[in-house]
């Protein structure tokens, strides 16, 4: 079931919200602690029954794991748990995601044929797993209280986070179950909730759906086939993409912070304009946070801490500061940060194409931080400094990540680097003949540019539909503030700050304005919830 | 405002703004899906407005269906077959996935009588639905959805420009598509450069959803039809010639029952004076002159296997059918010799 259906909006979410208001009444706290598992467990066995054997198994399997290492005062013997507990996560992650795709990697190298039925990918298991992971290290380093059981299969089940994140962590949300029934549900919760929801779905179907049928799958339909796209064409495909699962994103994670808020829950901020990133530092803080912080404490910074602590016991110099190494440089910088991205971009999808992309983002990351080493040195004055590199930044790193969204979006290595050839000019430069009309723009003409009719200029695909929309959207990130900054006043999701509020006249408040806006998106999105177009989530193929 | 009147007005005037829109598209229903018994013509999206169709105005309104791709759409005006209700469920570029979705609808929520199936390798080629006009979603949808809006552009636009309004008079599923015409000798350069062959490939699913379209008429003792479409001798060639062709109709063949089902083949050669006239076609499409032999094929058929069985009207026959045209000049063939043929029963 997906948010962005009809059995979701109109009957999955009223009904577990109506049995969510009777368990209230009991006053019992497990009446809606199962209330809300039972609710969960029947979201994911909508889409295959199945997997709740799976789901089932793999929380019983963690949370006697997570209960052993609670349990076991020997470093050795907690160490010994937390080991199976991994294996078991990381194994069945690999089992479910990347066998298909090992065994064909051995095929091709040893020359065997060896098949197996294609594995189906259960849903979400790619956050579910990260989630439980996080919860048995920091069982193993004491970070957590024992869970009773009905708290811990909420924490993994909880469907507005079930399938494609926020990856919560325990901290965030475990405490806030224990309150469940202190609760007095309230319309604040029902209005932020359902406001935030729908500004999601309006974002998912009206922006994302539509770049995807559109602007995007049509030219990587035929670029799949080797065909080699236009200057024009080509833009506007990866520059659609790199909005389509944005928006995709982004909307989907305000519907689960929105569906949360219903219950009361707040969930942590995913998204916080990762557009106006003016770096790709910036720009990885802004972009699918709840990643980006299991990456850095479970995968980066212990890694860090453990070749720091042996440069630093042979007596080598450390990170950072203006006496930073090139060895320190290497080995404390650029080995962890690929290492962390190749995880990254593998995590992401099975394929050489991510994997590069993850690997091009460690690239971008750790070119970004050499640079402000050198910076620092550079330009002692740090505001002139940003003053004067924001903007170059901001148009930097979207390039940059567009850019890396040809290899997230394309089929095979050689299709995205045909489409980036072609966006770069090398294949000659095609624009609408009205551009001529430009001061200057003759000049061009006849060498690497071509004007051409506006039919012929936005290539076939397109069929000569200007790109206005997709370059409106880009406006739209870079000037709109997003949606937890619109509700910041009332602290909808963790994580978000004080100080990163919209201007007054973008602040939510009970007022007609917003009525008559939030009534707006809410009929625009179900009109394109019950239009034809494919609404499958990006994300969840992750 | 507190927080409760926020709630409430936000319900009102979102109820405010869906219920008239739904109301008025309700009691429109231009598909004929909930209440309405007048006939209805298509508007847009040829293959979501005839899936819908098929959940009610197809069965309540008519005793057959005449399915198959482009080459059974456009002008195959089925008003033509007298005697009979057939409505034309042909859909451009439809394949056995797509058909079969309207198909089994049509037989499931009716009463049809005869089921006609214009076979050729273009139905098997491929399978799924391809692009997103099908869907179950589309029959809240057009109530509710960006379908209505569009149909009301498509009206509006219509009747700005009558003159191009392709699918008046699509009440029976005919419209007037535009085909191109060609010269001689273009029309057989043309159709040797996108010969049969290219076609004949025949996906799993695709033929096991042939197969249950087939099976569903079985189980509602719908009489099935089925006939191989004339493709013109220039783009049959290389495949008539390598075997191709019996093979692919050794295969098609074995979907059908033969003890119930009627298949014929107009590849055969009674049928070869109409393969090799160019104005019996446009591009490998028939033209007007080709359909109308098509048609009086399928009528000779039909009157010999249904004679004595009564097929009752439901529409009064309407007076603006379109004469049957002529052949083009030095098309070369009498048409009397093809509408004579004893087509040759396969099954």
């Amino acid at each position: 079931m997906v948010f962005s259906s009809s059995i979701f909006i109109f009957g999955f979410l009223p009904v577990v919200y109506l049995g969510f208001l009777i368990s209230h009444q009991l006053k019992s706290r497990s009446a809606v602690l199962y209330w809300l598992i039972a609710s969960s467990l029947c979201f994911y066995g909508w889409w295959n029954p199945r997997y709740l054997i799976l789901i089932a198994v793999l929380i019983g399997a963690n949370f006697g794991i997570s209960r052993a290492i609670a349990a076991a005062t020997a470093v050795r013997r907690r160490k010994c748990w937390l080991t199976l507990g991994l294996v078991l996560n990381i194994g069945t992650l690999i089992y479910y995601k990347y066998t298909n795709f090992l065994l064909d990697n051995v095929n091709t190298l040893a020359g065997t044929h060896l098949v197996i039925d294609t594995i189906v990918l259960p849903l979400g298991i790619s956050f579910f797993t990260f989630q439980k992971i996080a919860l048995l290290i920091d069982t193993y380093h004491g970070r957590v209280q024992t869970l009773a059981f009905g708290e811990y299969c909420l924490f993994v089940l909880f469907f507005p986070q079930l399938i494609a994140g926020p990856i919560v962590h325990h901290s965030e949300v475990v405490p806030q179950f224990r309150r469940l029934h202190e609760h007095r549900v309230n319309w604040d919760h029902v209005v932020l909730g359902l406001s935030i929801f729908f500004i999601g779905l309006f974002k998912k179907v009206v922006f994302a759906d539509t770049l995807a049928a559109e602007d995007v799958n049509p030219v990587f339909a035929v670029t799949a086939t080797g065909a080699v796209p236009i200057f024009l064409e080509a833009w506007g495909s990866v520059l659609g993409y790199t909005l389509e699962l944005y928006f995709d994103f982004s909307g989907y994670c305000d519907m689960a912070i929105g569906a949360a808020m219903l219950f009361g829950i707040r969930l942590p901020q995913n998204f916080n304009s990762p557009f106006k990133a003016a770096s790709i530092i910036e720009f990885w803080g802004r972009w699918h946070l709840t990643l980006t912080r299991f990456l850095t404490s479970y995968i980066y910074n212990p890694l860090n801490l453990e070749l720091t602590r042996r440069r630093l016991a042979k007596g080598k110099k450390g990170y950072g500061g203006k006496h930073t190494t090139i060895g320190a440089l290497i080995t404390l910088l650029v080995f962890p940060t690929m290492a962390t991205m190749f995880i990254s971009g593998f995590w992401h999808g099975v394929g050489y194409t991510f994997i590069v992309w993850g690997l091009l983002h460690g690239i971008y990351l750790t070119i970004n931080h050499s640079w402000r080493l050198f910076a620092h040195r550079q330009w002692p004055d740090k505001q002139r400094y940003q003053r004067l590199m924001w903007p170059i930044g901001l148009v930097l790193t979207f390039a940059c990540v567009v850019a890396s969204m040809a290899f997230f979006r394309a089929h095979t290595i050689s299709e995205a680097l045909a489409m980036l050839r072609v966006m770069s000019g090398a294949d000659g430069i095609q624009l609408p003949v009205v551009l001529e009309r430009i001061p200057g723009a003759h000049l061009l003409s006849g060498r690497a540019v071509n004007f051409l009719p506006e039919g012929e200029a936005y290539g076939h695909i397109h069929g000569g539909r200007p790109l206005l929309a997709i370059v409106g959207l880009v406006a739209w990130c870079w000037l709109l503030p997003n949606a937890q900054q619109i509700f910041s006043r009332f602290q909808t999701a963790l994580g978000t700050q004080d100080n990163d509020k919209a201007p007054a006249w973008a602040q939510f408040s009970y007022a007609w304005r917003w009525v008559t806006f939030i009534s707006t998106v809410t009929v625009m999105g179900l009109l394109y919830v019950q239009t034809n177009i494919a609404q499958e989530f990006l994300y969840f193929d992750f | 405002m507190t927080s409760r009147q926020f709630a409430l007005l936000m319900a009102g005037i979102v109820a405010v703004l869906i219920v008239p829109f739904m109301a008025y598209n309700l009691v429109d229903d231009d598909f004929g899906l909930f209440r309405s018994n007048s006939q209805k013509r298509i508007w847009i999206q040829e293959k979501t407005s005839k899936y819908l169709m098929s959940f009610r105005y197809i069965p309540r309104n008519f005793n057959g269906i005449l399915i198959g791709p482009s080459y059974s759409d456009g002008s195959v005006d089925t008003r033509r077959l007298t005697g009979y209700h057939i409505y034309n469920l042909s859909m451009e570029g439809g394949n056995a996935t797509e058909l079969r979705a309207a198909t089994v609808n049509a037989i499931e929520h009716g009463r049809l009588r005869i089921l006609i199936i214009c076979l050729g390798p273009y139905l098997t080629k491929n399978s799924g639905m391809k692009g997103d006009e099908i869907s179950p979603k589309e029959y809240w949808g057009s109530l509710f959805s960006l379908l209505p809006l569009r149909l009301a552009e498509a009206k509006f636009s219509a009747r700005e420009h009558a003159a191009t309004d392709l699918w008046a008079g699509s009440e029976w599923g005919s419209a007037d598509l535009p085909r191109k015409t060609y010269t001689w000798d273009e029309f057989v350069r043309l159709s040797k450069a996108d010969p049969v062959d290219d076609e004949i490939q025949i996906d799993p699913i695709a033929y096991e959803h042939l197969h249950d379209i087939i099976r569903t008429a079985h189980q509602h003792g719908v009489k099935v039809f089925a006939y191989f479409f004339p493709y013109n001798d220039w783009s049959a060639e290389t495949a008539v010639r390598s075997g191709d062709w019996s093979r692919y109709r050794a295969r098609i063949t074995k979907l059908f029952d033969p003890s119930r089902d009627i298949v014929w083949d107009m590849m055969e050669p009674q049928y070869a004076s109409l393969r090799h006239d160019a104005a019996c076609y446009t591009d490998d499409h028939l033209s007007n002159a080709g359909i109308s032999l098509v048609l009086t094929d399928i009528q000779r058929v039909l009157d010999q296997t249904l004679k004595g069985i009564s097929v009752p009207p439901v529409f009064p026959r309407t007076s603006n059918l379109a004469c049957l045209d002529t052949p083009g000049a030095g098309s070369g063939y009498d048409r009397n010799t093809i509408v004579s043929a004893a087509a040759t029963r396969i099954l």
